[in-house]
C-alpha cells in the first residue's frame, strides 16, 4: 500500500462538511461537544480516546488546513493511507462496484488499450442490465436495446472511479440518498431506484456465478440460467461479464461497497470471482437465452438486400442496418407475407429504407425477425 | 548558513522549547500554504493532537524597533493577512521572538543550564481588518 499525505489544499476545501459528518458517523465516532465553527468528534480505540474536530463551514478560512488536520488522526486511528480516507469520504454516499481484472503479462496497474475499453464498456452495459431488471416488472432473458427513462436517469447519475493500485481495478460510482430516519426503521422504507440497482449487479452477478458453477458441473443443465432469470440474470449481463474478461479471457473479481451513509446492516458482500473456465459457460448460456427467448418488439430499420422467393405467395428477405436503440450494423433475416414482399421488392429497387416491428431471435449464427408486422418504407425519415 | 534562515531556525526553537516545557506538541505548518509556521496543541495519543490547539507565525528580530514601551514590528501584506480578522477554526497568533545580534549568542550552555536568548512576545490579530498596503502595527 502506498502512504501519502495529502496536502493539496483544493482537494481537501472540495470535501463539504456534511460528508466529514457522515464519514465520522459511518465509522463510529461521536459528537461531544458543538462549540462555534467546530464539532468535537471523539472515539476510543484500544483503550485511548482520540479527537476529531470538524469544521462545519466551508467558508472557514482554515476549512482546508482543518480537513487536513482530520485526515492525520484518521490515518492513525484506522491505520491506512490519507489518500484511502479522502477517497472514501469523496465517496460516502455513493454505492461503490470494483471490478478487479487479472489480465496476464501486465505490470501491476496497467491493461491492454482494447481489453481496457473493453471492460469499461462492458461494466457500463452490467449496470444497464441490472437496472433494467430492477425498472421492469417481469425481468427478461433477453433485454431489449432502447432503455427506458429510470435506466437512461440512473446511467446519468453512475460515475467512473478512480484508478486505483493493483492489477486493473475499475469502478463505478452510484450515488444514493443517505438515509436519515434511525437505523430502527432499516427494514421498513422501500430503497430508492439507485440502491436497488446497486443490490441487483450484486445479486444478478452472484446468481449467474451460481448458475455458471452448476452447469459446469452439469453440462446438460442450461436450465440453471433459465432459472436465474428473474434473479436479474440475463443473455445482457452474461454478456457483459464475458466482456470483462478482454480478448483472451482473464479472470476477474467484483465487489460491491454500499455507501456509508446508507448502510445495510444484514447482508455481506463477499466479493464474487470468477474464472477463466466460467467463460465460455456464461457464453454459451448468453447464446442459448438469445435462442430461446426472443427480444419482443424490436424494430428493424435498414436497406432490403436480399431477396429470396420460390413460387408464388410468402418469401424470405434480409435487411441490412439497425435495431433500435443500437448503434450495431446487422443483416436480419425474416419471411414475408405476399403483400409485403411485394414492398420489400420495391424498397430493394429504389434503394429504400424499410422499417419493421417483430420478435428477434438468434438462430445458429443469423439474427431473425418473427412475427413480422408494419414493414413499410420509411422515405427518409430515417 | 544564510543569516536570516538561522535566525528563524533559532526564533522557532525558542518557541518550540516553551511550548514543550508546557506539555504541548508542536508541528511544523507550511507558512506559505497554511500562513502559519507552528500549531502548538495538547498531546493525543499516538501521536495525534487534541484541542484546544493554536497556530501560530513566528517572526525574529535582532534589532526590534522599540517606541514607547512597545515593539513596531513590520510585516508583509500577505502575511498581515493570514493572521488578521475573524474566521479562523483555530486562533492564530503572531509571535514575534527578539534574538541576539549574534549567532553564539543564541543558546549558551554551562552545566548549570541552557540560557536560550532572549525573549518571545505574542499578538493577536483577530480584532484587525486585512488590509492592501504594507503596514507597521504597534505591539506590546
Amino acid at each position: 500500500m502506498i502512504r501519502a499525505q495529502v496536502t493539496d489544499r483544493d482537494a481537501l476545501a472540495a470535501r463539504p462538511p456534511s460528508e466529514l459528518a457522515m464519514y465520522l458517523r459511518a465509522h463510529d465516532w461521536t459528537i461531544r461537544e458543538r462549540a462555534g465553527s467546530s464539532v468535537q468528534w471523539v472515539k476510543t480505540v484500544a483503550g485511548e480516546e482520540f479527537e476529531a474536530l470538524q469544521p462545519q463551514e466551508s467558508t472557514l478560512r482554515d476549512y482546508a488546513s482543518r480537513v487536513r488536520d482530520l485526515l492525520s488522526v484518521l490515518a492513525v486511528t484506522e491505520d491506512r493511507s490519507e489518500l484511502d480516507i479522502l477517497s472514501d469520504i469523496s465517496s460516502v454516499s455513493m454505492d461503490i462496484h470494483t471490478v478487479r481484472t487479472f489480465p496476464p503479462d501486465n505490470a501491476p496497474g496497467m491493461i491492454g488499450l482494447e481489453d481496457g475499453v473493453q471492460a469499461f464498456e462492458s461494466l457500463r452495459n452490467l449496470v444497464i442490465a441490472a437496472a433494467y431488471a430492477v425498472s421492469v416488472e417481469q425481468p427478461r432473458a433477453v433485454q431489449p436495446a432502447r432503455k427506458s427513462a429510470d435506466v437512461l436517469k440512473l446511467l446519468r447519475e453512475v460515475r467512473i472511479g478512480p484508478s486505483a493500485e493493483g492489477s486493473f481495478i475499475i469502478s463505478v460510482h452510484t450515488p444514493v440518498p443517505p438515509r436519515l430516519s434511525p437505523s430502527l426503521f432499516e427494514e421498513e422504507l422501500p430503497e430508492p431506484f439507485e440502491r436497488r440497482v446497486a443490490l441487483k449487479v450484486y445479486d444478478a452477478v452472484r446468481a449467474a456465478y451460481n448458475a455458471a458453477n452448476d452447469a459446469l458441473v452439469d453440462p446438460s443443465g442450461f436450465d440453471v440460467f433459465t432459472a436465474a432469470v428473474p434473479a436479474g440474470v440475463s443473455a445482457n449481463l452474461c454478456e457483459a461479464l464475458i466482456g470483462l474478461g478482454g480478448e483472451a479471457g482473464h479472470p476477474f473479481e467484483l465487489a460491491l461497497r454500499l455507501a456509508p451513509s446508507r448502510p445495510i446492516r444484514a447482508r455481506q458482500f463477499p466479493p464474487v470471482r470468477f474464472r477463466r473456465d466460467h467463460l465460455p459457460v456464461l457464453a454459451s448460456a448468453a447464446q442459448e437465452l438469445r435462442e430461446r427467448v426472443p427480444e419482443e418488439g424490436a424494430v428493424v430499420l435498414g436497406n432490403v438486400v436480399r431477396l429470396h422467393r420460390e413460387g408464388a405467395g410468402t418469401g424470405e428477405i434480409t435487411v441490412a442496418g439497425a435495431v433500435e436503440g443500437d448503434d450495431r450494423l446487422r443483416r436480419v433475416w425474416m419471411n414475408l407475407t405476399d403483400e409485403d414482399y411485394s414492398t420489400a421488392m420495391l424498397a430493394h429497387q429504389e434503394m429504400s429504407v424499410v422499417s419493421v416491428r417483430g420478435d428477434l431471435v438468434r438462430r445458429g449464427t443469423r439474427l431473425y425477425l418473427t412475427n413480422p408486422t408494419a414493414f413499410r418504407i420509411t422515405a427518409g425519415e430515417a | 548558513m544564510n543569516k536570516n534562515v538561522h535566525q528563524g531556525l533559532h526564533g522557532e526553537g525558542f518557541i518550540y522549547a516553551l511550548a514543550c516545557a508546557g506539555g504541548f506538541t508542536t508541528s511544523r505548518m507550511n507558512l506559505d500554504l497554511d500562513g502559519v509556521d507552528l500549531q502548538i496543541a495538547h498531546p493525543g495519543p499516538r501521536g495525534t493532537t487534541r484541542s484546544p490547539k493554536i497556530e501560530v507565525q513566528v517572526k525574529s528580530s535582532s534589532a526590534p524597533q522599540v517606541k514607547d514601551g512597545q515593539i513596531h514590528q513590520s510585516l508583509k501584506v500577505g502575511h498581515f493577512n493570514q493572521l488578521a480578522g475573524a474566521g479562523f477554526q483555530v486562533p492564530r497568533f503572531l509571535s514575534v521572538v527578539i534574538v541576539p545580534t549574534t549567532p553564539e549568542e543564541y543558546a549558551v550552555c554551562t552545566d548549570e543550564h541552557m540560557r536560550l536568548s532572549t525573549a518571545a512576545y505574542w499578538l493577536s490579530l483577530t480584532d484587525h481588518e486585512t488590509c492592501q498596503a504594507g503596514r507597521k502595527i504597534p505591539r506590546a
